[in-house]
């Protein structure tokens, strides 16, 4: 099911600014949205206001044709939108059993008892939980808890199920598993998720679909290849790539060429982006040659690189390669290093930046 | 002294207290065997003495229909308070923890403000508010009375409302830390308000409710003051005013006060039971999932916010702010059924602390009573926590569970027991102060022992260890580490117990004799004789005190906390 939030405005009573300010979006049915932004960017109150946990001042949300919230009204209860909802802190309710659990929304719905125990039944299989059933929530792993959630959030076929930082509350490792599981689980049900996070690299691994926020704004709305590849502005260049963010302070176009000054000196950029008042060069790791200090602009190969002087400060060792990180005049940049180099941490070094591999985006 | 070993159990690395100042073992067990020893014998001895003043009674004599029908009267009185309080101080617990609604803080702490209030003095409030002839509120309501207060009704709602504050301070906190998500899910599964209630709030909920209900019985059971004030001159007896009766009658029928005296002990030791038997039970329930507990309130829509505001504040009118606004204006009274046309100043004042004869004895033996029992009992307290901190084990479990009695037991039984018990050698205490400090005590040292242990256990023992690695002996871990970190809670500790000294009026009234008389035992005397505005202004005065007190214990427990 589609869900479509027209100009939503959110301001929490007795706050000066806007939670969500002017949001449109369009959730796609059958596919998973996520949310992604640091912490009071608004994703989370976003979610909220979908549940119908919150009302909103401004603007219409709509669950395929039906007006569920406009302003300062709910018109839709929450118990009545028919969706399924993950929390952070699972909320399990400690006073149920895991069967009792995973039951509740399909006793709500009035089902009748055969019917209820034979989709517990599947739910727990599906979820690998069939021993686990007549268990206390209190005597459960997180992992188990995490599942027995979302198990209770899938089992009465919701038509859309909101998923608000479910993994934040697990280690590491169970955190790669579930979000496996997570991904399993879509596939299986082709239900339409929103998935709130602020872990890039959740969202990348588990969304058709990322938006990025900040404060109360959408920055960025596509899939996670192109956020990654053509982040819209230096907010989303920061917030989700490897690529550096190096301010511009000066862009003029030359002979349908843009000319750009930065701390780094300046470089020509093949691109017709018009030319905003501030902006930033974005440049991506495998941009940036890293030669040793002295090496000649003749000796490069490319003709067109930008040529500076640097210092290694960090080197953070990979398995298929080693990045560092290059200081230039204040400026850190982030390299890729051959894996087998002569490199080592405060070794003057010269770069080669390479202009067609690099991007100017809005911001600074 | 050898340094400690950090290897062992956490506890026993820690055997704070008198070990390097005393050497030798059977030194130590005997320095720690007197204050345990002293809370135990000022719990049990009274409560010894009590059975075996029952021992000489006649049986049939106590199945006779008027004594039957005063235990019926009791728990009617006792029932019906609770069912009110219950109902009113759960109501008032969730608008303050789920409602949306403005404006409604400062009436939290209004109602907190109850808290202090003497139950007697309280019942005095509603006799000038409520009273049939020249209440004032009665007079505001053109000479109608909205129900009879010399009776069992007023009784009840008097007594309901006094027992708010402490229903709201149990249940609130249970609402708090369930956290809005369970009800969110409920939501989200389909399941609308009514149902979520239900299901999810009250089962959760179910421990503190019957815990409040517990003590809110016990206490109204036991209760004094409001039914001395309010069912007495109407002859309604519970059995606490009964047995007051018997004692004050003469010859005093010594006996029969001790024979009646054994339901309130039987309905004490179940009631607290019952109690530890239900907060046990909700651990199992303790909610579960790492952080992420939120609250949030639920949008409300204006009339709903509109009567919820109502609401909590006419509850805080009635609980507070009336009773105690009417105590305070007519101690500055001539007459308090002429109010304002007498006129208004601050005679009654001059006359109970310049010239009243008793005065000074009065002021003497509150100071002294107060301040003996506190030392005594944050001492005790304080050694106890030391004690179990390092001890835990079979002693200590069952010294706890003895100093528990001083709760369960109901005050009246445990105050017939301390009259048995200090009449007579070898603790002759009656006529002086050590009989009240030693009933007083005995019934606040859990109070504090409570919160001092619970304090002391959350004094991490990484630091006790850090300061045992580091070489310090125990008491000099306990000098620098401990009563540095410990000291506000000891003192809110004591605070706390300065409050329910001033407040008590039971144990005052029972024990006091003509040269030994608390403060409140001339806020009683005084409304015996009829003089009213001294009461009031006796009370006031006392009620300040408490007060002060109890916000001092308040600054001290943020300070600790922060």
């Amino acid at each position: 099911m589609e869900i479509y939030l027209t100009d939503v405005v959110k301001q929490y009573p007795g706050s000066p600014t806007c939670a969500i300010e002017g949001l449109t979006l369009t959730i796609e049915g059958g596919k998973v949205t996520t949310l992604l932004g640091p912490s009071g960017c608004g994703k989370t109150t976003t979610l909220r206001c979908i549940a119908g946990f919150e009302g909103i001042n401004g603007g219409t949300l709509r669950f395929g044709e039906t007006v569920v919230s406009d302003a300062g009204r709910i018109i839709v209860e929450p118990s009545k939108r028919n969706f399924g909802m993950v929390f952070q802190s699972y909320a399990l309710w400690p006073h149920m059993t895991v069967m009792q659990n995973i039951a509740y929304g399909l006793r709500a719905r009035n089902w009748d008892k055969a019917r209820i125990a034979g989709r517990v039944d599947k739910m727990l299989k599906m979820l690998e939980l069939s021993h686990l059933g007549k268990r206390y929530p209190g005597e459960l792993s997180g992992g188990q808890q995490q599942r027995v959630a979302l198990g209770r959030a899938l089992a009465y076929d919701p038509s859309v199920l909101l998923l608000d930082e479910p993994l934040a509350n697990l280690d590491a490792r169970l955190r790669d598993q579930m979000r496996e599981e997570i991904r399993a689980l879509y596939e299986q049900t082709g239900v339409t998720m929103v998935y709130v996070t602020h872990d890039q690299s959740e969202a990348a691994f588990l969304s058709d679909n990322v938006v990025v926020m900040n404060a109360g704004k959408i920055q960025q709305n596509s899939p996670p290849a192109e956020l990654f590849d053509h982040p819209a502005n230096s907010f989303v260049a920061r917030f989700v790539s490897r690529s550096s963010v190096v301010p511009a302070s000066e862009v003029r176009r030359i002979d349908g060429r843009l000319r750009v000054k930065t701390a780094l000196g300046e470089c020509d950029l093949c691109s017709d982006i018009p030319v905003d008042a501030e902006s930033s060069l974005l440049v991506s790791p495998s941009a940036i040659d890293v030669l040793p200090r002295g090496t000649s602009a003749a000796a490069v190969t490319n003709k067109a690189a930008l040529i500076t002087d640097g210092e290694i400060v960090r080197i953070e060792q990979g398995d298929i390669a080693a990045i560092c990180m290059v200081k230039v005049n204040d400026v850190h940049l982030k390299a890729h290093l051959p894996l087998e180099s002569r490199f080592s941490r405060r070794m003057p070094v010269t770069l080669a930046i390479d202009p067609a591999k690099c991007q100017l985006i809005p911001g600074c | 002294m050898t340094v400690q070993q950090t290897n062992t159990k956490p506890t026993v690395a820690l055997r704070v207290g008198l070990r390097s100042t005393l050497g030798s073992p059977v030194l130590r067990s005997v320095a720690w065997a007197i204050p345990l020893a002293l809370i135990v014998g000022l719990v049990l001895y009274p409560l010894l003495q009590l059975m075996l003043g029952v021992l000489d009674l006649d049986t049939n004599y106590v199945v006779a229909g008027p004594y039957l029908r005063v235990f019926r009267n009791t728990l009617i009185y006792a029932l019906g308070s609770t069912v009110m309080a219950l109902v009113i101080g759960t109501f008032l617990a969730w608008i303050f923890s789920r409602g949306d609604v403005p404006y409604i803080r400062p009436a939290r702490v209004i109602i907190f403000v109850g808290f202090v209030v003497s139950e007697f003095i309280y019942a005095i409030a509603y006799t000038f508010l409520l009273d049939p002839q020249a209440g004032y509120l009665t007079w505001a309501l053109g000479g109608h009375t909205l129900f009879p207060l010399y009776s069992m009704t007023g009784m009840v709602l008097i007594t309901g409302l006094f027992m708010v504050p402490q229903v709201f301070i149990l249940v609130e906190p249970a609402l708090e830390n369930l956290g809005t998500d369970l009800e969110e899910a409920s939501e989200a599964c389909g399941a609308n308000r009514w149902a979520t209630l239900l299901r999810v709030h009250i089962p959760l909920i179910t421990a503190a409710l019957a815990a409040a209900a517990l003590l809110t019985f016990l206490l109204s059971f036991a209760s004094f003051g409001i039914p001395a004030a309010l069912g007495v001159p109407n002859r309604i007896y519970v059995l606490s005013t009964l047995v007051f009766s018997l004692i004050r009658s003469y010859p005093p029928d010594f006996t029969m006060a001790a024979a009646l005296s054994i339901p309130f002990i039987l309905v004490g030791l179940l009631a607290t039971a019952g109690k530890i038997y239900l907060l046990r039970r909700s651990v199992r329930f303790r909610v579960v999932g790492g952080k992420g507990k939120q609250m949030r309130r639920r949008h409300m829509s204006k009339p709903l916010q509109a009567m919820l505001f109502l609401v909590v504040w006419v509850a805080a009118l009635l609980v507070s702010i009336l009773p105690l606004a009417a105590v305070v204006f007519i101690s500055f009274t001539n007459s308090w059924s002429r109010g304002i046309s007498d006129g208004l100043g601050l005679h009654n004042y001059q006359f109970i602390l310049f010239d009243s004869s008793g005065t000074a004895n009065m002021a003497q033996t509150t100071i002294t009573v107060t301040v003996a029992t506190v030392v005594v009992v944050t001492t005790l307290a304080l050694l106890y926590a030391l004690y179990e901190n390092s001890h835990r084990g079979i002693v200590s479990g069952t010294i706890r569970m003895i100093a528990y009695i001083g709760i369960a037991v109901p005050p009246i039984a445990f105050t017939i027991g301390a009259l048995f018990a200090y009449i007579k050698p070898p603790f002759a205490f009656y006529g002086t102060i050590w009989i009240l400090v030693a009933t007083y005590s005995a019934r606040f040292v859990p109070i504090a022992t409570d919160s001092i242990a619970a304090g002391l256990g959350q004094i991490s023992v990484d630091l006790r260890e850090a300061a045992a690695s580091c070489g310090a002996s125990s008491w000099c871990i306990f000098r620098t580490v401990i009563f540095p970190l410990l000291w506000p809670v000891v003192l809110a500790a004591g605070m706390v117990v300065t409050v329910f000294a001033l407040r008590e009026v039971l144990s005052a009234v029972f024990l006091s004799t003509g040269t030994i008389r608390m403060a409140m035992v001339g806020v009683f005397d005084f409304w015996e004789e009829g003089n009213l505005e001294f009461a009031a202004a006796l009370a006031t005065l006392l009620t300040a005190l408490a007060g002060t007190a109890y916000i001092l214990a308040g600054v001290l427990g943020r300070r600790w906390r922060s």
